[in-house]
């Protein structure tokens, strides 16, 4: 009998080796590999690029679409597509930032802070620097600014906001402050981007610097005035 | 004699019992983002990105193939007509200003990381993400030094490019991106680098006091990519110049 339970013994314990054995195997199999959750987050992410990226693409050939139609169209009536393409042309230009906009938005105005220094306080807190109005643009732009100026100066894609020691340069110009942004948009939209509980623009007024905003329902950007060469630019045929 | 035979057996199979508890829990246990889960789901994934890709590239393609036919037109009516020839040359000219053609040339790569993770020091989240005015101040260097079109992660940077965080993830014309970024700029390579490298400048800043990692690299020919959206104003209307 007692022959008999120790066998026993054995069994169940070859049977508790054997599902053991057969456990670390299974995790040995490639396919049946574990990945670390930071694998399967970065996958999330780039997944979510991808499809804002195509959400954007789909209404994009839409309209490339409807130009064609509106070109053949044009074509099969009088043959004529001079005007379809002054009004591609006039389109561009206003979003290239090379014609006068006007528009509701915003005035923006932006000085050095004019209350006294506390003790040993750096006189560089309450003056007006490049990276401050930089980082007030793009406030502007995340609420949907459509045309923004400094000074009258068109901000556009490859306009710098360079620091110049007592002045600041924009699109090659220099202007001192007070720098006097207007931009067009839904007004209250872009005065809560300046005047909103932490955002760059309440934190600047906090800390000491003047900075007034008005919302206007008729603004007028002008024009890039600069003249654009491209030296190194070339448009890419093809593919 | 029996007795004591059949407690020892009972002690060894807890004992083997524990050990493969033991095992389980270590390849279910782990703290987040570190834990480990089956490839399973990161299999499911991969595919999903695949096919999302797939259609990607095909809808780039759908584009460009619309891109030709709508240039034939233009060009077969600028053959019989001078006018729509120069009208033609024109807008060319402001798609290229806007950011709406793919375009090349020397210039530049900046790629823009987290410090390296180093082993018990593992940092919640990343450094890059949160303080995105460091790539706004990399574009302003390059606009100063002369750049004529900057993409980052293959977003074309236009007029009304905003870039903020949301999400934890840095939104680029409103399309999420992450770490690394891939900042391209066409320019002079040389005056672009030395710009960046400027003691005490940005880049400085930006290794010194944040310890990211940022490798330049000069590059014969880039290519970046037009901007993949349509830019409608609501509010901003032209005014008209007579």
């Amino acid at each position: 009998m007692a022959k008999f339970f120790s066998k026993l013994n054995i069994l169940l314990l070859t049977i508790i080796l054997g599902i053991a054995i057969s456990f670390q195997i299974k995790n040995l199999n490639p396919k049946y590999k574990y990945v670390p959750l930071k694998v399967i987050y970065d996958y999330k992410k780039v997944i979510q690029k991808e499809k804002a990226e195509i959400n954007n693409l789909r209404p994009l050939i839409e309209s490339y679409k409807e130009k064609i139609q509106a070109y053949e169209t044009a074509k099969d009536k009088d043959g004529d597509i001079t005007s379809l393409l002054k009004n591609e042309i006039s389109q561009f230009k206003t979003i290239s930032g090379f014609t006068d906009v006007q528009g509701p938005g915003i005035i923006l105005i932006i000085d050095d802070g004019s209350r006294k220094l506390y003790e040993g306080e750096d006189p560089n807190n309450i003056i007006v620097h490049n990276i401050d109005i930089l980082n007030i643009i793009n406030d502007l732009k995340v609420a949907g600014a459509e045309a923004i100026s400094i000074n009258g100066q068109r901000v556009l894609s490859n306009s710098e906001i360079d620091c110049n020691g007592p002045t600041i340069k924009i699109n090659g110009q220099l202007f001192a402050q007070p720098f006097i942004v207007k931009a067009i948009g839904e007004p209250k939209h872009l005065e809560a981007a300046i005047k909103a509980p932490g955002t760059y623009g309440n934190l600047l007024k906090e800390v000491g610097l003047f900075i007034e905003v008005n919302t206007s329902i008729n603004i007028r950007i002008p024009k890039y005035s600069e003249d654009l060469t491209f030296d190194f630019l070339q448009v890419k045929e093809g593919d | 004699m029996i007795k004591l035979k059949d407690n020892f057996f009972i002690g060894i199979m807890c004992v083997i019992l524990g050990i493969v508890l033991a095992l389980q829990f270590k390849v279910v246990q782990g703290s987040y983002l570190d834990g480990l889960i089956p490839s399973q789901r990161a299999l499911e994934l991969e595919s999903e990105l695949k096919n999302i890709k797939e259609e990607k590239k095909n809808l780039l393609n759908e584009l460009s193939a619309y891109e030709k036919k709508l240039k034939e037109i233009e060009e077969a009516a600028s053959k019989e007509n001078v006018l729509i020839k120069n009208l033609n040359k024109e807008l060319e000219k402001y798609k290229m200003i806007a950011g709406f053609k793919n375009v090349k040339g020397p210039g530049i790569q900046i790629i823009v990381d987290d410090p390296p993770k180093e082993p018990g020091f593992e940092s919640e989240g990343s450094i890059i993400v949160y303080r995105y005015d460091l790539l706004l101040g990399i574009i302003n260097v390059l606009n100063a030094a002369g750049a004529e079109a900057v993409s980052i992660n293959n977003q074309r940077i236009i007029s009304t490019t905003e870039i903020y965080y949301a999400n934890n993830t840095v939104k680029i014309n409103s399309v999420p991106t992450a770490p690394p970024f891939v900042i391209t700029a066409i320019g002079n390579p040389d005056t672009l680098e030395s710009s960046l490298n400027f003691r005490f400048g940005i880049v400085w800043e930006m290794r010194e006091n944040y310890n990211l990692q940022v490798n330049i690299k000069k590059i014969d020919e880039v290519t970046i990519g037009r901007y993949n959206d349509i830019v409608k104003f609501r509010y901003a209307k032209p005014v008209d110049e007579n």
